[in-house]
């Protein structure tokens, strides 16, 4: 029994030592973010520092693209570059804690206000003047954050290209998510996505971003087969809004002043996400005024990536006929 | 929310000198088969197990465990598991043993140690983790029923990472390597058991996991586990 005892502490000793590497490590398992590597493209906005580009005139219609999460970041939405070619002034951003961006700890991520605070930053940043036509291009979360700017003020944005949001109030989004988001005990995908857990534990962000995507594979219940190309996932910043709207659902309704948005917003659903549907985009799109209901054929909830091909047409269509 | 540094010296002179005590104490991480200790003495000296439950997946367990005839009772085992699904690309395997250390009436305390391997693969990720399990039991241990506390730690000593091509796309620079001390669960829970008749015996655990310091703790954070025991073997009596 001793010299069980006695092996088991060096390997213990052992395990502690050398130069293997550590998933807290930077860049090992995840990129650097803006803080680390000062070559990557950022603009400070109230105090944080974010990922950020934008292509075209700067001078044109600005259009800024709002990603999805909360926690993903923009990569999958640089098919909007395209529409720089177009006579439009197109701006990305990764928003806080998440993609390249800096990354916050859980008590920063205290009301959807400081999000709605950072897009009027981002806009106040890139815009040369009020008498440029703003754009807002939200995908996901992105659509629900860019409402909740729009409810705030209806009347500074031109025009609006939502593509699935979860929901405009906590109810909608709720039922949205219960709908994406079913762990079967007894499938593959699930059971890969738990396991994961009794290899690797951490509290530091490069580890648990790491988490985050490893935990994409075979999660993907809106359809998409293969989640889309990012640069790096912010678990922190995702679990962190979550409980936020959890804990204060009243404050996720975006709601009030939408009304008051008089000019046509271009509302896209997907034609293979189940758990959204022509259902669910007829009860999300209800609170806007003017409506242009679209369904994308041939992708399903990442639109931007995947059904950009039909969604482009649409794109230019409205823009052309709005602005 | 406090972050834990895996590679600060600080914690890892203080994980070492945790890891040594708990071992010099006879301290006991990770849970191993749950064991009648009277019904072992009175039974055959060897048992086959089968347990379903849920263990950081839905899981099928067959493991193997055999008494020494020593003064101090100690049983060695060997069990293997896989979660459901369609593929046969994941499995946990554990070897070691237990040893009853303390008896006093009916109540015994137990310690035991188990190595680890384990394996995961996904359309991302292959991982193979090395690791250790410790744990420590305690409680009422009657010839036909038994019912005990145990406490667990299960810690990763290394895993090695190899991504696939969907990863790499994502992030070039990735690295497949072996990383060390990446993770370490604590599990915390009840078990129990009732015999039936003379060979078999049926068997219950269940628990809370809680991840290493502050770790975030795992999706699911619970552990369950009900099984069956079959004795064979000579006689110990």
């Amino acid at each position: 029994m001793k010299n069980v005892i006695l092996s088991a502490i060096c390997i213990a000793l052992l395990s502690s030592c050398g130069d293997s590497y550590k998933t807290s490590d930077d860049g090992v398992l995840v990129p650097l973010t803006v803080l680390e590597d000062a070559s990557i493209p950022s603009i400070e906005i109230n105090g944080v520092l974010l990922h950020s580009e934008a292509f075209g005139n700067p001078s044109d219609p600005m259009i800024v693209v709002i990603h999805g999460g909360p926690g993903a970041d923009y990569r999958s939405q640089l098919n909007f570059k395209q529409l720089s070619q177009d006579g439009y002034y197109v701006v990305f951003y990764d928003q806080r804690g998440s993609g390249l961006s800096e990354r916050l700890i859980a008590e920063e991520f205290k009301a959807v206000q400081d999000y709605v605070d950072e897009l009027e930053g981002v806009i106040d940043f890139y815009r040369q003047g009020v008498e440029q036509k703003l754009i807002l291009a939200g995908h996901s979360w992105g659509a629900m954050l860019a409402t909740a700017y729009i409810n705030q003020n209806p009347n500074l944005v031109d025009a609006v290209i939502l593509a699935e949001p979860g929901g405009f109030n906590w109810e909608e989004t709720e039922g949205y998510i219960s709908r994406t988001q079913v762990l079967k005990l007894g499938d593959e995908s699930t059971n890969d996505f738990v396991y994961q857990d009794q290899f690797i534990t951490g509290s530091d962000h490069n580890t648990l971003d790491y988490k985050m995507a490893l935990s994409l594979d075979g999660q993907i219940y809106t359809g998409d087969n293969v989640a889309p190309p990012y640069w790096r996932y912010g678990y922190v910043c995702n679990q962190a809004s979550i409980q936020m709207a959890i804990n204060n659902p009243e404050k996720m309704d975006f709601t009030q002043n939408l009304k008051n948005h008089e000019s046509k917003v271009l509302f896209a659903y997907s034609e293979l996400n189940e758990a959204y549907g022509k259902s669910h985009a007829e009860l999300v799109s209800a609170h806007y005024l003017n409506v242009e209901l679209v369904q994308v054929e041939g992708c399903s909830h990442e639109i931007p990536e995947y059904g950009w091909e039909n969604y482009y047409p649409l794109i230019k269509e409205y823009l052309n006929e709005i602005l | 929310m406090k972050f834990y540094s895996l590679d600060s010296k600080k914690n890892k002179m203080k994980n070492i000198l945790i890891i040594a005590i708990l071992f010099l104490a006879n301290a006991n991480f990770g849970i191993g088969q749950s064991l009648n200790w009277n019904t072992i003495e009175q039974n055959r000296t060897a048992q086959l197990y089968l347990n379903i439950g849920y263990d950081f997946g839905a899981t099928t367990q067959l493991g193997y465990a055999y008494k020494l005839n020593t003064k101090k009772p100690i049983v060695l085992s060997a069990d293997f598991s896989i979660p459901m699904g369609d593929q046969l690309d994941d499995f946990k395997f554990r070897i070691g043993g237990q040893v009853g250390l303390i008896q006093r009436g009916n109540f015994r305390t137990s310690v035991g140690y188990l190595g680890i391997l384990r394996r995961n693969e996904t359309s991302l990720v292959k991982q193979i983790g090395i690791g250790q399990q410790l744990s420590i039991s305690t409680g009422i241990y009657k010839d036909k029923w038994h019912l005990a506390l145990s406490v667990a730690y299960d810690a990763s000593i290394a895993t090695n990472l190899k991504h696939s091509e969907i990863m790499r796309n994502n992030y070039s620079d990735i690295k497949d390597d072996w990383y060390a001390g990446a993770g370490g669960q604590w599990n915390y829970g009840l078990e129990a058991s009732r015999k039936l008749g003379e060979r078999l015996e049926l068997n219950i655990s269940v628990g809370a996991t809680n991840a290493r310091g502050n770790d975030y703790d795992a999706l699911l954070p619970i552990y369950f586990k009900l099984g069956g025991v079959f004795f064979f073997g000579s006689s110990t009596n």
